[in-house]
């Protein structure tokens, strides 16, 4: 009853003509920035969130919660009708979606892409209003020490999944983590790595790093490339509430969808995490699994619904803990610090109705994703004859001057143009950026939370790690992080188990 | 500057043991200064350099990781199968054609000698000079559609950020101030 009360006072929150506008607009740009490849919802939000710095705080989380929300919705067009996903959540679409266009299904691939994308937000939107007022009244009990531990799992959740290599994922981590060192030490006051800088000093602030890390290398890439793709399709007629389509993709859709909201609640897991588990989930409850790939209606419900949940879902530790799902929820940390907020319990209980309004916000904008995503369909065509060279100089503008308003400070834009050699260093070698970012955002909130522990057990480490839930989330991140080496020592053994038998 | 050729760049095929060794060197680079820069406290939770220094120690240690697992690798031992394909990595199977070579360099400097001139030159001046220099790099070569989207663009930002959101663009000296006057 509280919830209603609380989502009853969202909605009235939501109800101004301020508010509505920037909802709509909001909408739009995301399904337009997630249909045009190379725009991804990471540099979207990050691109408009110099645009809210004047905003009122509510208007601005609106704004930019339902760009992030709304941009996972729009990269499957692209990703059924050019082979082109318009982000990276949408990549495994490509497999049976391409496959249907090819077949001359295109508008039935859409009908269910569409559909299944508002079956996972809408059951993750449910989950969130739900789930995030509980989550964030039990962390009120939580101390020190347990918010060290849910932030270790994050890192821990991150590292293993962001990229095939654990390695590579600890090893982002850790880069973050001493990138968010410098400045000023939170507990002595003394300053870390600054080199005598009075701009460092004040530490590496998120907005330009985010900026040289999502936007800048993604256009000096396509900078270099012919857009060679054929942006013209015949999608033919679109249908999105169809018995065919519900009967064939709308339990993929169900089961996705809950998939997707559950490792989307994971801190540090993400939607591109979802996308692929909603895939698998997909093949592995098909009793014919011999069309995947070839134009399995089944193949594009599973990772639509999954990635739109675990956007959606991501968000929910963001409120409730202070913690960060994903790429894109960690720069929605950076926005709500910028306007004075720390997101996490506290952040529930005395500001509950900035986030049930954002809550509203978000259940609106993926109905209306839903009504309008048919027309939209439609222009998009049009919508990408826009040259991208227009697009990237547009993005490069907003880049410098998000990091140039934060501090109405050149030496930040300085930061945000190393980040993207750095940023496009990585994106060469194939080095997953995820858990740089998360590193850098998480690091702090582990460190800062580990040391106030310790200082609370007369600096006694075990004290603070043998805490029933510290201890138990700690577990949980090291199985997490040993998984895959225990997984392959595991077949290693049973294949030399295996060896006398075949030989015999 | 317009040759086609498939985009494999140097970086792409740098042997993994090599790039995990790199990373291994700057998590002990991360190490080093943490011991010769940052003061040393008895406690644990009052010294500054021992989160740092777990933080360098994560990076050594994985780095090493990649290096073992490049040189497994490239012994024909694959110890994982798993797929390589990162964030932003292109998994649509499309090939993609390099036929601007160096316009990452060039937009990359146009970008750093912006940062450089803004205060001098004022927002208007340098950025419409930023907008050309971009759109020419990308391929626009024809005159009125360079001036009028650098122009729009510039004018655009120029009064959302001067004058909507109160952001206080540089003005740049002499006769460019005034010309920044008229936006913000």
């Amino acid at each position: 009853m509280d919830i209603l009360t609380q989502i009853g006072d969202g909605f009235s929150g939501l109800m101004s003509i301020d508010n509505i506008l920037i909802l709509l607009l909001a909408t739009l740009v995301g399904l337009l920035g997630g249909v045009i490849p190379g725009i991804s919802g990471p540099m979207l939000v990050v691109v408009f969130l110099p645009v809210t710095y004047a905003m009122d705080p509510t208007q601005a989380f609106i704004l930019l919660s339902v760009l992030y929300v709304t941009s996972v919705y729009g990269g499957m067009v692209t990703a059924i009708l050019f082979r082109a996903p318009g982000s990276p959540e949408s990549a495994i679409t490509v497999l049976d979606g391409y496959a249907m266009t090819e077949k001359g299904q295109a508008g039935r691939a859409l009908g269910i892409g569409i559909l299944s994308s508002g079956v996972g937000a809408l059951v993750a939107t449910l989950a969130m209003i739900l789930m995030t007022a509980p989550l964030a009244a039990l962390a009120l009990s939580f101390s020190s020490a347990e918010f060290f531990a849910i932030a270790v799992l994050g890192l821990s959740i991150v590292a293993s999944l962001s990229s095939g290599q654990v390695a590579k994922g600890v090893l982002g981590v850790g880069l973050g983590m001493v990138l968010a060192t410098v400045g000023v030490d939170p507990m002595t006051a003394e300053t870390r790595f600054t080199f005598g800088s009075s701009g460092l000093s004040a530490g590496l602030e998120l907005v330009p790093v985010m900026i040289g890390l999502f936007a800048i290398p993604e256009v000096l890439r396509k900078s270099r490339l012919a857009n060679r793709t054929k942006m013209e399709a015949s999608h033919g007629d679109i249908k999105v509430l169809s018995k065919e389509n519900i009967r064939e993709a709308g339990p993929t859709a169900a089961r996705s969808s809950i998939v997707g909201t559950l490792v989307g609640l994971l801190p540090g897991a993400g939607s591109i995490t979802t996308s692929v588990l909603g895939y698998s989930q997909a093949v592995k409850f098909a009793k014919d699994k011999s069309q995947f790939g070839k134009g399995d209606p089944r193949g594009v419900a599973g990772p639509e619904s999954a990635n739109n949940a675990g956007a959606v879902g991501s968000l929910v530790p963001l409120f409730a803990l202070g913690i960060p799902g994903s790429a894109a929820s960690a720069i929605l940390i950076g926005a709500f610090v910028m306007h004075g907020f720390q997101p996490g319990p506290n952040f529930m209980s005395s500001q509950g109705t900035v986030v049930y309004t954002v809550f509203a916000a978000v259940v609106v904008a993926n109905i209306l994703a839903l009504v309008v995503a048919k027309p939209f369909i439609g222009s998009v065509s049009k919508i990408l004859r826009i040259p991208y060279s227009v697009l990237a100089a547009a993005v490069l503008l907003f880049s410098v001057l998000g990091s140039y308003s934060l501090r109405n400070s050149v030496f930040d834009v300085t930061v945000m143009l190393v980040f993207g050699v750095l940023g496009y260093v990585l994106l060469v070698i194939k080095f997953p950026v995820a858990p740089i970012v998360l590193g850098f955002v998480l690091g702090p909130i582990a460190e800062s939370n580990f040391r106030r522990a310790l200082l609370m057990a007369g600096d006694d480490v075990m004290t603070v790690l043998t805490r029933p839930i510290t201890g138990t989330v700690i577990v949980i991140a090291l199985l997490i992080l040993l998984f895959p080496v225990l997984k392959s020592m595991f077949n290693a053994v049973k294949a030399i188990a295996s060896r006398p038998k075949a030989e015999v | 500057m317009r040759t086609v050729t498939k985009e494999e760049p140097k970086l792409k095929k740098a042997q993994p043991a090599a790039v995990g060794f790199a990373w291994t060197g700057i998590g002990v680079l991360a190490l080093m200064l943490s011991f010769s820069t940052l003061d040393s406290d008895p406690s644990i939770a009052e010294n500054p350099r021992s989160w740092p220094i777990f933080c360098a120690v994560i990076m050594i240690a994985a780095g090493i990781g990649i290096g073992v697992h490049g040189i497994l690798q490239a012994r024909g031992r694959e110890v994982s199968q798993q797929s390589e394909d990162v964030d932003g990595a292109d998994k649509s199977g499309q090939s993609e054609e390099v036929v601007r070579k160096w316009s990452h360099v060039i937009l990359f400097a146009a970008l750093f000698v912006y940062g450089n001139l803004l205060p001098q030159l004022g927002y208007v001046a340098a950025t419409v000079l930023l907008m050309l220099a971009c759109l020419w790099t990308m391929g626009v070569r024809q005159l009125w559609k360079l001036a009028t989207i650098s122009v729009v663009l510039t004018a655009a930002t120029a009064y959302l950020f001067g004058s909507i959101l109160n952001v206080a663009l540089p003005r740049g000296a002499g006769f460019l101030a005034q010309l920044n006057s008229l936006f913000f």
